[in-house]
Parts: C-alpha cells; sequence; structure tokens
C-alpha cells in the first residue's frame, strides 16, 4: 500500500530533491510557497481522469530524477551555437538543462525599452511589468503540473516589448538539453509581456541532444496589451526517451492577435495543455500544431481556446503523422461564452496514419453559451490517398520517396504558416529523417 | 511490345474486364474507345498496375516480363507511362523537383548518370515548347491551381520528359477545347516514333483527327468487339456504340 501512495505521490517527493529558489522577491517567494503547498498530498493523475485518458504517467511515476541545475558540468557540445537559427543571431537566450547560459545568449541590436532576459534575474530586480504578470495565467483545473513548474522554477525566459514597438526579427529561447548518466528534472519557464500595439515573434526551441531520459515540465505565460501582435513558434525535439510535459497560457487583449504553431517531434511522452483566453473584443488567437510520432512516441494535446467577448476570430489546425505503435491525442475545446456573440471559430484535426499500429485519439469538444456564432469542426483519420501514391509511382518513384513527398505536403500548411524561413527549412528536413526513419523501422519488423 | 491475353480483372468483387486480348507493337498508335463504363480506363490502369484492380485471369506481357506481378514504379522505371484522366495534386512538391526526380530514377535504371537541377532546366526547356508551356508552371506544386488543361498539358510534358516506351493516354483529350487538342495532340504526335507505342484511351472520335491510329479497338461491357483500322472510329462516329454492340463479333464469342 505505501508503494502505491509512493509513486502517486512522485511531485510532491520530487519537490522535496530542490532547494528553495531563493527569490528575495516576497511577492515570488509567496508564489512558489503556495504552489508547493497546492502538490502536497496531490497525487499524479490515472488514466481514470478524463483528462488524461489516454496519457499514461505511470512509466514517468516509476523514474528516478534529480534537479537539473546538480548536474555540475553539462556536456554541452563545442558547436551548441549552431542550434541558433540566422534570423535570431542577435537576440537569443540559451539555457542548457533549464540553467540560463550567458555565454551563449546575445542580446543586440533590440529596439529601445525591449527587454530580452534571464527570468530570475529580473526577478530579482523587481521588475514590475515581471511580478505583476507571473502567475497569472497558467492555471488549469485539478493540475500538478503548472504548480510543480512555479513551486521550483528559477530561470527562464523575460520578454517585453514596450508601446508601439515592433521587433522585426524573431527572438530566439534555446532549451538545450545534454546526454547525461543522470536522470534530471528542469522547470524552465517563460513570461513574455507585449505592451500596447507592440509586434514581436518567438520561438521556443526544446532540443535534445542524446537518447536519455529527462523530464522537460516548461511553463509559459502570454501576456498581450490591447492591439499587439505575437507569433509564437514552438520546436520540441525533446530526446526520444524524454518526457515533456508543458504548460502554456496566453492572454489576448482588444484588437490583439496571437499565432502559435507548436511542432512536437520528438518525447517518449509529450504533453501540452495550451490555453487562449481571448479577453475583449475583436481579438484573434491560432493554435495551430504538427505532431510526427513513431516508435511508441504518444503526444497528447489538450487545448483551451476561451472566447469571452463578442468579435473574436480563431483558428486551430492540428495535425498528427502517426507511424510504428505512436499514439497521438488531440483534446481542442472551445468555449464561446454567453457574451462571446459574433464568434468565428474555427478547428480542425486531421491525422494521417502510416503504420497499422498507431492510435490517433481525436476529440472536439465546444461549449457554446452565445445564439450568434460560427462555429466549424472536423477530424479525420486517413490513411495516405491511394491515387496520390498511385500517381508518383506511376512516375517511377519509388514507395519510400512517395511516402515522403506526400507525408511532407501533409505537414506543409503548418509549417508554410511559420514565418520565419530557417524554421520551415529545418522542418522539411525533419519530414525527411522521419519517413526515412519510418522506412528503416519497417525493414527491421 | 505488348501482349495481353485473356484478361479477367475485378474491383471490389465486380468484374470490369472479361477476356481482353491485345497485341501492341513498337511504332504502333491503338486507340481503344468505347462508351462510359465500358471499361476502357480500367484497362489502362491495369496495366499501369493502379491496386485497386485484381487481376483474376489472363496475363500482361511487357517486353517479354510479365507486368503484373511489378509494382508500378517498377513499371514505369522500365518505361509504361499513364498520362491521367484525372491528374493528382500533389502539394509541397514542385513539378520541376517531381519530373526531375522521376527522370533520374530512370537514369538510374538504364545505368546513367543523374542530371543536377541545372542541367534537367536545360533538358526541360525544349520539351516545355512541345507543349507550349509556359516555364513558370514548373515552380509551382504540381497540379495545384492548375486549370483543366494545364494539367492535361502537364502529362504530356511529363511523357516528354520521361520517354516512355509505351505511352498510356487515359482519356487525355476529354474536357480540352480546341486549341489545347491541338496543342497536346501535336505534342504526342511529336513524341511518338518507330521505338515507341501509344494507346489512347478515348471516348471521343474528336481527338482522332489530329493523332492517326494504327489500330482501333471498341470495348463494350469488358470485352473488345470490334477492331480496325482508323476508318473504324468513323463508322463509330456516324453510327454510335450501339451499332457494335448489335453487331458483335470479334474475340470469337458473342456479348
Amino acid at each position: 500500500m505505501t508503494d502505491i501512495a509512493k509513486e502517486t505521490l512522485f511531485l510532491d517527493r520530487l519537490l522535496d530533491r530542490f532547494e528553495a529558489a531563493g527569490f528575495v522577491n516576497g511577492k515570488v517567494a509567496e508564489l512558489q510557497r503556495e504552489a508547493a503547498r497546492e502538490i502536497t498530498g496531490k497525487e499524479l493523475p490515472t488514466t481514470r481522469h478524463e483528462e488524461w485518458k489516454y496519457c499514461s504517467l505511470k512509466s514517468l511515476s516509476k523514474e528516478n530524477f534529480v534537479p537539473a541545475q546538480n548536474i555540475a558540468s553539462p556536456k554541452v557540445p563545442a558547436d551548441a551555437a549552431g542550434y541558433i537559427y540566422p534570423e535570431a543571431e542577435h537576440h537569443h537566450l540559451a539555457f542548457i538543462n533549464g540553467v540560463y547560459s550567458e555565454k551563449l545568449s546575445k542580446t543586440d541590436r533590440l529596439p529601445e525599452g525591449v527587454i530580452v532576459a534571464n527570468l530570475a534575474d529580473v526577478l530579482a530586480e523587481g521588475n514590475e511589468v515581471a511580478l505583476k504578470h507571473l502567475g497569472k495565467y497558467a492555471k488549469w483545473e485539478d493540475d500538478p503540473f503548472a504548480p510543480f513548474n512555479t513551486a521550483i522554477f528559477r530561470d527562464g525566459a523575460f520578454i517585453y516589448v514596450p508601446k508601439a514597438v515592433k521587433v522585426a526579427d524573431p527572438i530566439q529561447l534555446l532549451f538545450i538539453n545534454t546526454d547525461e548518466r543522470e536522470q534530471y528534472v528542469m522547470t524552465p519557464r517563460c513570461l513574455i509581456v507585449g505592451d500596447r500595439s507592440s509586434e514581436m515573434t518567438v520561438v521556443e526551441d526544446h532540443i535534445g541532444l542524446g537518447s536519455n531520459v529527462y523530464l522537460n515540465c516548461p511553463v509559459s505565460e502570454i501576456a498581450l496589451a490591447e492591439n499587439s501582435h505575437m507569433t509564437h513558434v514552438k520546436l520540441q525535439r525533446d530526446s526520444k526517451k524524454a518526457y515533456h510535459i508543458s504548460r502554456l497560457a496566453a492572454d489576448i487583449s482588444r484588437d490583439s492577435d496571437y499565432k502559435s504553431y507548436a511542432v512536437q517531434l520528438g518525447a517518449h511522452l509529450s504533453r501540452s495543455d495550451v490555453k487562449a483566453v481571448l479577453t475583449d473584443e475583436n481579438t484573434h488567437a491560432t493554435l495551430d500544431g504538427l505532431v510526427m510520432v513513431n516508435g511508441d512516441q504518444l503526444s497528447d494535446t489538450h487545448s483551451v481556446m476561451d472566447h469571452t467577448m463578442p468579435n473574436c476570430t480563431s483558428h486551430q489546425l492540428h495535425k498528427c503523422i502517426i507511424d510504428g505503435h505512436g499514439t497521438s491525442v488531440f483534446n481542442g475545446k472551445i468555449f464561446v461564452r454567453q457574451d462571446a456573440q459574433k464568434t468565428d471559430a474555427f478547428q480542425e484535426n486531421r491525422n494521417l496514419q502510416l503504420s497499422n499500429t498507431g492510435m490517433a485519439y481525436a476529440k472536439p469538444q465546444l461549449e457554446i453559451f452565445a445564439d450568434d456564432v460560427s462555429c466549424s469542426h472536423g477530424a479525420t483519420i486517413g490513411q495516405l490517398d491511394k491515387d496520390e501514391v498511385f500517381y508518383l509511382q506511376t512516375r517511377g518513384l519509388r514507395e519510400n520517396q512517395t511516402r515522403e513527398i506526400l507525408t511532407y505536403g501533409f505537414a506543409l500548411d503548418v509549417i508554410e504558416s511559420i514565418p520565419v524561413p530557417s524554421i520551415r527549412e529545418r522542418l522539411s528536413k525533419e519530414v525527411e529523417a522521419y519517413t526515412h526513419e519510418s522506412k528503416s523501422i519497417q525493414e527491421l519488423a | 511490345m505488348l501482349t495481353i491475353k485473356n484478361l479477367h480483372a475485378e474491383v471490389e468483387g465486380n468484374e470490369i474486364l472479361k477476356g481482353i486480348n491485345l497485341e501492341i507493337k513498337a511504332g504502333e498508335v491503338h486507340a481503344i474507345m468505347g462508351p462510359n463504363g465500358s471499361g476502357k480506363s480500367t484497362l489502362a490502369k491495369i496495366i499501369a498496375g493502379h491496386p485497386s484492380y485484381e487481376v483474376t485471369q489472363g496475363e500482361i506481357i511487357y517486353e517479354g516480363e510479365d507486368l503484373i506481378e511489378m509494382e508500378p514504379d517498377e513499371r514505369a522505371r522500365k518505361g509504361v507511362f499513364m498520362a491521367f484522366q484525372y491528374p493528382v495534386e500533389i502539394p509541397g512538391v514542385s513539378n520541376s523537383m517531381l519530373m526531375r526526380e522521376a527522370y533520374n530514377e530512370i537514369q538510374k535504371e538504364k545505368g546513367l548518370d543523374p542530371l543536377d537541377p541545372l542541367e534537367f532546366e536545360d533538358y526541360i526547356i525544349d520539351k516545355l515548347n512541345l507543349v507550349e508551356m509556359d516555364q513558370k508552371l514548373l515552380d509551382r506544386n504540381v497540379n495545384v491551381g492548375f486549370s483543366g488543361g494545364e494539367k492535361k498539358r502537364n502529362e504530356i510534358l511529363q511523357m516528354a520528359v520521361l520517354k516512355p516506351k509505351l505511352a498510356l493516354l487515359d482519356e487525355t483529350d476529354s474536357g480540352l477545347d480546341i486549341d489545347a487538342l491541338r496543342i497536346v495532340s501535336e505534342g504526342i504526335n511529336k513524341l511518338n516514333t518507330k521505338d515507341n507505342a501509344v494507346m489512347l484511351v478515348t471516348h471521343y472520335q474528336r481527338i482522332l483527327n489530329y493523332i492517326t491510329p494504327d489500330f482501333v479497338h471498341v470495348l463494350v461491357n469488358g470485352r473488345i468487339h470490334k477492331s480496325g483500322g482508323k476508318e473504324l472510329a468513323l463508322e463509330l462516329e456516324k453510327h454510335g456504340y450501339e451499332w457494335v454492340t448489335a453487331n458483335t463479333e470479334v474475340n470469337g464469342e458473342a456479348k
């Protein structure tokens, strides 16, 4: 009996291994203490929980982790700077296993007043904007992972773009996770604030260098003031044995526009809870996604699109490619509150199955309390189109080439939306590698 | 080049072809005509290797080899080409890239060196003129946003690039206006040599004003009911397909 309790109180136990982050600011310290209290005695959700029906944390609960900052000298390769996209050459923050690396970071050529810095430093300095927004948005019912991050985070990214300022080139947040013998856990935190009429593009890139087990548990909060615009690209390429459990919350004000493109390629188990709250009139949110799973990978996206006020639009195109024994889960909730008349919400989840052994679970979930709205949603699960395959084969292309071309074509509309050319290039290479890998797995089978 | 003997084929349990015999030699143009649903497109697709059809009886011998056992891509690399009635749109792949990949696969099969993108560009320019196609269409994704006529011309462009031994043209003429039909037909004529053969599947006699067939076969209800020279097409135009079914005799059996 005691063993079961030990397993389910996994986060609680893990918390004990961390020293207090030691924020001197009373508000932050209190926020962390409160989050720690929230986890105390809280069990890990099981598959009996509706929100975790297809995503079992059983294997996670059996792992043994140490805090990432305890690893004295992580194995950082000499060419780590090669992960910086050319477009973000002058402004990027790098983190090694969640710990800020001043050496690999650079914040040149930013317009006046723009802050791109380590969150821990910004909070230590008592930055009022950061203190005002921290912990305000990343809240989910019954969720132990957001409070887990809140309770122990230290380093992370803080981005602030002041009124009417446009940061033309993307800002990259690079999370490099090294190949270590120890299994580590990290909780990077991002806080991104766009002031009125500001504009920015942020690229969040999680890269696992090895095929080791670790737990990456990031939380991002985004607050956009009136008439601001933000494009947010997230690339998850964690180790194929890692756990990636992330939370993202965006709070979007009047006349603002938030576009998120999340690409999930890595991790043994990847779980993303994403929430966009359209708090005022004439706002727009995009939550597009591309998932590729293979082997026994599982990728689970739970999204909430919350329309609270009239005349807002939202867009969700979530595409999953499933090979091997991979599993994709998509649960897309759209709330249209009573005041949110003239809402125009679009949601589509498309799954491409390349093997007979993969699984795809699609669950659109619309809760509409206003009467004058337009909400469309659809979910499809299918294989490669026979006629398209045949067409390419009659041109002499081999089965693997055909597969690669058509898989890329399936992923293309998400990839093409991403406004950073070198990420698009990166992704076409990832699709190529993915289809090659699937072939080699088939040959082994 | 191609010998088809007593070919029977079905899709989802329905027999579509009920004993086809056909012999095509190098340098010949064969027109396969017939009413809708007669099985004429099916015949082209089966020769190209479409996976939806099951050959239940008979054989297809191409250049001395059994085609039925080959994958569609293997057939293509050995020189069998099909121009589609409804060319498929392939997003994410430029037209020139597809043609270069396809061309290089065939080069490899022949033991020849592949062409790099620049060499290929030189190679394809002449072929574009053949079908009077705008070079811009090379950079567009395969058939995406092409008009009906552009799609058909693109099929013939691919034929010009890949230089097949046996070209199966599945209703390449249907849906084309007169000008486009003339361009496409002239393109096909220019590609026609003593070393290759064309099997032209068509519903209308119209295209035969431009392309002169050596043989015309009338397919009705899964069987070739009548074979003849080019004058047979004119007879058909005059009397309609009913005329053939009323005078059934070919293949030595009644319908």
